[in-house]
């Protein structure tokens, strides 16, 4: 296949997403940090944030099971994700991840609550676009070609 | 004979002893008198134009006086009335007149000045009893203006048997020449005891102007490191493209303020002497190198050539202060770069040994000599130099736009008025050259310059440096076993500690740091940190701030104590509220002075890691120990920039 034109595809992929703000700025520290001595790098960190961020939204949603509420847990969760998808470059996760603690503080359990779904949307939208974006580049890497690199 | 007659003879005699005796005492008391009269009659005779007879017999006497007649300086004796009772020739001249008897305003011309004064004196001089000396500006028609040195002596008497009184005054005047302007001299009264005065004052004025800036640029480096870390914060809050030009341009704003306040600092602690230069093993050439590689990115727009040399006879390893000749190196070459449009900045490495014999023909010259050395005049020129001892001669020449003669005078002088462009982001600073010249001088060595306005300049300094093979003292921290030999040039790795329990962010940290040539040490929370600090050393610590168990407050708080005080505290090992013991935490809030521990360990930089990038919670951090911050989530620029400061980066992979 033409490498060129996945080429073309990834860089438009690439600049939807920071356009949305799917993905930010810190994104592409970590696509820098990728190199002859760090080859898999981006891929890596990517899946430990699934794993990790999946474990963590599993363990958010158990404490809406309680009462009462433990929104000083809820929050320590919360704290704990935004960290993470700050750390990847998700923004949209981590911009949501602000309002959720917000949330915790005022003990707003409906807030909280809606705040979780939105939460796991975003995350699964981030999600999907990384896969995409690793595919593309895995294929790009397979025809023969570079991956490209936005500024 | 009878006892009778026996006695009366005795008594005829004793009568007639008594009678010489008698005859005796009377001719010595009139002998006494007589010269008692005699001395009288001399203390009162005055000019001795006619000598009386009574004092004939005190010729010697008479010949002073005589002598005295014809001298220059007025020598006068009044009494106690200010009477004049006798004088010399020299005064007697300026009166005109004989002056026996008289008083002053009935000698002199009414229009004389000065003739208060000296009354003055002599009346100081017979009421305290001592000697009353001062300049006396004197006017005396015909004669014209004058200055005297008068000098008012009492004379003391017998009158009324009391020995102490004085009763007459002894006056001279010495009329001093002196040109017009100085009188100044007369008039000026500063004693040496007011010359110590001011030398004293201005030293100390100094010292508190060093104080003041090593102060002032404390305080304001705090919310200076608030201020970057909250742009940077905002730099990661999703901006539009002219928001984030704007931030970058106020981000670059506030660094430049930081650069200045370093330079400031590092001026002032010079100046106070506080300034220490370290001894360790440095390469010169990767220093070249890395500036090179730097010289490069910065010229990438303009186009400009960038070579570099390192001479052969460089060696390796040196020992010396490497972080203070990047620090002079890198400021040459950007402002070699800044001040070139076209054509070249080319850096040049060269070493000369130091051979210790005057006499060797490889013994450098004058103009290599240290700076300081040179300021001791009466030590021989080889002082301080040992064999294998080197001075690393190092020239930065570019093709641009030169410096003008009249620019030389004040070319290293602390805040030159040279322009420079206010929107090219050099981090440079009027002090630049100054501070170059102060550090390249304590380490001994010169910086000097040359330049032809339309062709280009030529910086050139030299530092003493001490060669690694010679100057080898083992480690206290060397293995025993280790079969290399003593001398290994294999420059320590810093031992860096990471707490952080987040494991995207834990493996996005380790990624940078290993681009950047370190490794580090992570545990997942404070009480897991102590414990790494108590079983092993480390040049550097990253805290997150938020862990579970113990945060990186606590975390800072506990190191900075162990420093002072050798010990961990109590109570932090059960998660007490940090508030508590931010109370007691004043004696940490230091804005990163390295030279304030005066504890058992040296202080280990510790730098927080967080994401609140609020003011109140970067105080906490500094109040805590920190020595600075950087935002979440972790900038790989940030990151680098910050350890830089604090541990010399090993070379870069790119």
């Amino acid at each position: 296949m033409d490498p060129g034109m996945l080429q073309r595809q990834y860089v438009e992929l690439m600049q939807a997403s920071f356009q949305e703000n799917l993905l930010d700025d810190q994104f592409s520290q970590l696509q820098q940090l990728q190199d002859p001595t760090n080859p898999d790098f981006v891929a890596e960190v990517v899946s430990l944030f699934f794993e990790d961020s999946e474990k963590l939204l599993n363990d958010l949603s158990k404490t809406f099971e309680h009462n009462p509420m433990n929104f000083k847990q809820i929050d320590a969760y919360v704290h704990q994700f935004k960290g993470s998808s700050a750390s990847i470059g998700a923004a949209r996760v981590k911009a949501l991840c602000v309002a959720f603690r917000a949330y915790c503080e005022e003990e707003n359990r409906d807030g909280c609550w809606q705040c979780l779904q939105q939460v796991k949307r975003e995350f699964f939208l981030v999600k999907t676009r990384l896969q995409a974006l690793l595919q593309l580049e895995e294929k790009i890497i397979a025809a023969g070609g570079t991956v490209p690199l936005l500024e | 004979m009878d006892s009778s007659a026996i006695d009366r003879s005795s008594t005829e005699n004793c009568a007639a002893e008594l009678e010489n005796v008698r005859a005796e005492n009377a001719k010595l008391r009139s002998q006494n008198e007589a010269l008692i009269r005699e001395v009288e009659q001399l203390k009162l005779t005055g000019s001795s134009r006619i000598a009386s007879p009574e004092v004939e017999s005190s010729v010697e006497i008479a010949g002073l006086l005589s002598a005295l007649k014809d001298s220059c300086i007025s020598i006068s004796y009044c009494d106690s009335d200010l009477r004049y009772v006798w004088a010399t020739h020299f005064l007697e001249s300026f009166a005109g007149k004989i002056v026996h008897g008289k008083h002053d305003d009935e000698i002199f011309p009414v229009q004389t000045k000065g003739l208060e004064e000296v009354t003055f004196l002599r009346k100081q001089a017979l009421e305290s009893g001592s000697l009353q000396m001062d300049y006396v500006q004197v006017f005396i028609p015909d004669r014209g203006h004058m200055t005297w040195l008068v000098i008012a002596n009492p004379s003391f008497g017998h009158e009324g048997g009391k020995q102490e009184v004085p009763v007459g005054v002894i006056t001279t005047c010495l009329n001093i020449p002196l040109a017009g302007d100085s009188q100044a001299l007369v008039r000026s009264r500063t004693t040496e005891y007011e010359l110590r005065e001011a030398v004293r004052l201005t030293e100390e004025a100094i010292r508190a102007k060093n104080m003041f800036l090593s102060i002032m640029s404390h305080e304001i480096r705090t919310p200076l490191n608030g201020l970057l870390g909250l742009a940077q914060a905002l730099e990661s809050s999703g901006l539009d493209r002219d928001q984030r030009e704007l931030l970058q341009a106020i981000v670059s704003s506030g660094t430049i303020i930081a650069d200045i306040l370093g330079d400031i600092l590092d001026l002032a602690s010079m100046e106070s002497g506080a300034m220490k230069l370290e001894t360790q093993p440095f390469s010169p050439a990767d220093i070249v190198h890395e500036i090179a590689k730097m010289a490069v990115a910065a010229t990438h727009e303009k186009g400009l050539e960038v070579l570099s040399y390192v001479g052969k006879s460089v060696p390796e390893v040196v020992i010396g202060d490497g972080l203070r000749v990047r620090q002079v190196m890198k400021y040459l070459v950007l402002n070699a770069i800044k001040f070139t449009q076209e054509g070249s900045v080319q850096i040049r490495l060269d070493s000369i040994p130091m051979l210790g014999t005057p006499d060797d023909p490889r013994f450098p010259s004058e103009e290599l000599v240290t700076g300081r050395e040179k300021r001791q005049k009466d030590q021989p020129v080889k002082s301080g130099c040992r064999e294998g001892d080197f001075v690393l001669y190092c020239q930065i020449a570019d093709t641009g736009l030169g410096i003008p003669k009249e620019a030389f005078a004040t070319l290293f002088d602390h805040f030159r008025g040279l322009k420079f462009s206010s929107t090219i982001n050099h981090g440079g600073t009027g002090l630049g050259l100054a501070l170059c010249k102060q550090l390249v001088e304590l380490m001994g060595g010169r910086l000097t310059v040359h330049s032809e306005v339309g062709k280009g300049s030529v910086f050139t300094f030299s530092v003493l440096c001490k060669s690694h093979d010679r100057d080898c003292s083992p480690e206290p921290t060397a293995k025993p076993v280790d079969n290399r030999p003593p001398c290994n040039h294999r420059r320590k790795e810093p031992k860096i500690l990471l707490a952080e329990d987040n494991k995207v962010n834990v493996m996005v940290a380790i990624s940078m740091l290993k681009r950047l040539g370190f490794t580090a040490q992570v545990v997942a929370n404070g009480v897991e940190a102590l414990e790494a600090m108590r079983k092993d050393k480390y040049d550097l610590v990253l805290l997150d701030i938020c862990m579970p168990l113990m945060d990186g407050l606590q975390v800072a708080y506990a190191i900075r104590k162990f420093e002072q005080t050798g010990s961990w505290p109590e109570g932090i090992w059960d998660g007490n509220d940090s508030k508590e013991l931010s109370t007691a935490l004043e004696g940490f809030r230091n804005g990163g002075r390295e030279e304030d521990s005066t504890g058992t360990s040296p202080r280990i930089p510790i730098i927080a890691v967080t994401a609140n990038a609020l003011r109140s919670d970067i105080e906490r951090c500094f109040a805590h120990g920190m020595d600075a911050f950087i935002p979440k989530p972790v900038m790989f620029q940030k990151l680098r920039e910050i350890l830089s400061k604090y541990l010399p980066l090993p070379l870069e992979q790119q």
